[in-house]
């Protein structure tokens, strides 16, 4: 058993109407726990739906979504499923329920219903795995959007889910907090063996993922481990492939063997050695 | 404008700003009670002696005077931010009081000028005093409640007060959740606000010129946006709260949990002392206010 199952799932919006937009159309995949993986495709391709499919914030219309073996279409699962699986969204201050970042973070445990000392933990936990403890008595809206990203990371690590799906998250973020955002997600999966959904239209970002799974038109287009940014169909679906591995391919084509690298610092090491 | 404080809190360590909300918002309750108890003229005037009312009321004043005077001092808060509250009213007072002089009746034989309705007499000129600093206390004190307490804690405290609501099925937690969402929201909307003026005021929109309904008028391309990404934040927002095992109240416990101190015992005495003393001037308690009148008539 898988940990998060999809199987021949469809959404559609504003479904029987003549608006009738489908989303996401039969689609099949799986997740394995301590898995990093990115979720790519164009705008519209299905990417946010899947997200709110994994913890049951929308429910399949046709098909069947397990997290750990619990259907998400049944009403008494729900609470357990969204314990195991968070989702950090877009905009940071859409996600973000009190003035005062400490009480924010505290949202989720506190309505775990936890003691109120072991929810002080968690949140102390949470804060100084993103970096941002020291900040946890300011407001919000004074802070950066990559900080204010981080808090809403932190929010979900509270509830200590063994799965964090980041929809998006860093595409309103300047470089810098992009990284920052990496950095702490790469970390966890790391170090603390979290299961991480990366959804996003960056490739780069994909480049540090283990398995890839390529949405396109509401259908997986393509899945496989990081070779798949290799894959020539990737192209043709018109994704623009992370300037290490497109350099790399046409290096490669050109006759001089760099092999599979996927990121910069890959990429002039072989061609160091190449050389 | 992105800097607003919403509300007036004026951030320090004092005692009072670390008091218990619920017990702050409960003697401001009672503060505001005093206040109405303050009496009009009316009834002293069956008893003949003017100074008696003046003597009374005007103790009562300055005991509640003090009080406020000494929070404010302990809270650290400025005298004059305090003081500045009551800008908000100054209009109201003046029109009330101006319309309190010209057309209180008046029935004894201090009348200065009398034509049609307008009737201007020493009474009426005591009672609009009174008046007027009933309403500026009226708004100084609750005033300072804002300014030593955040907004989170009084939301909070408003919740553990009304707790005993639920009971009748009122949705208290829910209540005090969308005050809290709505005082969150509020730098944001200012801020989009302020970016759809500007996107259309390079598009040539006139915000600045006009009579006043023009001005309205020109307001309507800001609000409709607003209105509809307001809309869009709340839809997103909702997802979030679901995706973080949010509830409602069921099952829910809370991270900090308000527990009363010494501080807020002392705090409670000392008003109910000033509460007690300003009753005492109101209500002529073992009759303080007919001697402190006697006294002044004398030495007149």
């Amino acid at each position: 058993m898988s940990f998060i199952e999809f199987d021949n799932v469809s959404y559609s919006y504003s479904a029987g109407t003549k608006n009738e937009v489908k989303a996401v159309k039969n689609v099949s995949f799986s997740i394995e726990k301590g898995e990093l993986v990115a979720l790519v495709g164009h705008n519209g391709s299905g990417k946010s739906t899947i997200a709110k499919l994994m913890n049951g914030l929308l429910l399949p219309q046709s098909g069947l979504v397990k997290v750990n073996g619990l259907d998400t279409a049944d009403k008494k699962n729900l609470f357990d499923i969204r314990k195991s699986v968070g989702i950090v969204f877009q905009n940071p201050d859409n996600q973000m329920v009190a003035t005062i970042i400490e009480d924010d973070v505290a949202f989720g445990p506190e309505n775990l219903g936890l003691d109120p000392k072991e929810i002080r933990e968690r949140v102390d936990f949470a804060l100084k795995s993103v970096g941002m403890y020291e900040y946890r008595e300011d407001a919000p809206f004074r802070l950066s959007g990559g900080q204010k990203q981080r808090i809403a990371i932190a929010g979900v690590l509270a509830i200590c889910p063994e799965a964090m799906v980041l929809d998006e998250s860093t595409s309103m973020l300047d470089p810098t907090g992009k990284k920052e955002i990496m950095e702490v997600v790469t970390r966890l999966n790391r170090e603390k063996g979290m299961t991480v959904i990366m959804i996003t239209h960056f490739m780069e970002e994909a480049a540090l993922c283990d398995k890839i799974i390529v949405m396109n038109d509401g259908s997986v287009a393509l899945s496989g481990g990081r070779q798949t940014l290799y894959d020539d169909r990737l192209v043709e679906l018109g994704l623009k492939l992370p300037m290490s591995c497109s350099v790399a391919k046409r290096l490669n084509k050109s006759g001089m063997n760099v092999g599979e690298v996927y990121t910069p610092e890959q990429l002039a090491e072989a061609i160091c050695r190449s050389l | 404008m992105r800097d607003v404080s919403f509300g007036q809190y004026y951030p320090s360590k004092s005692v009072v700003h670390r008091m218990d909300a619920r017990i702050k918002i409960i003697i401001s309750l009672c503060y505001i009670v005093l206040l109405i108890l303050v009496p009009t003229i009316d009834r002293f005037l069956d008893k003949g002696r003017l100074g008696d009312y003046i003597v009374s009321v005007g103790a009562t004043f300055i005991v509640i005077i003090l009080f406020l005077l000494m929070v404010t001092l302990i809270s650290k808060v400025p005298p004059l931010k305090v003081l500045k509250s009551v800008k908000s009213v100054i209009f109201l007072v003046i029109f009330t009081a101006v319309i309190l002089v010209l057309f209180y009746g008046g029935t004894s034989n201090h009348i200065y000028f009398h034509k049609g309705i307008i009737n201007i007499s020493l009474e009426g000129i005591i009672n609009s005093i009174a008046m007027a600093i009933r309403l500026f206390l009226l708004v100084m004190g609750p005033s300072l409640l804002t300014l030593t307490t955040t907004p989170v804690e009084l939301t909070d405290g408003i919740e553990s007060l009304l707790k005993p609501l639920k009971l009748i099925k009122v949705p208290v937690h829910e209540i005090a959740l969308i005050m809290s969402i709505a005082l969150r929201l509020i730098p944001n909307l200012i801020e989009e606000a302020d970016k759809i003026r500007s996107a259309q005021k390079a598009r040539c929109a006139d915000f600045d010129s006009g009579n006043i309904f023009k001005r309205a008028k020109a307001m309507l391309p800001i609000l409709v946006p607003l209105l509809i990404s307001s809309f869009r934040r709340a839809d997103e927002l909702a997802y979030a709260m679901d995706s973080r095992c949010y509830r409602g109240a069921k099952g829910r416990t809370r991270m900090k949990i308000m527990r009363l101190g010494i501080r807020d015992l002392f705090g409670m005495l000392f008003f109910a002392a000033m509460f007690f003393v300003a009753l005492m001037f109101i209500y002529d308690f073992f009759g303080v206010s007919t001697a402190l009148a006697n006294l002044a008539y004398s030495l007149i």
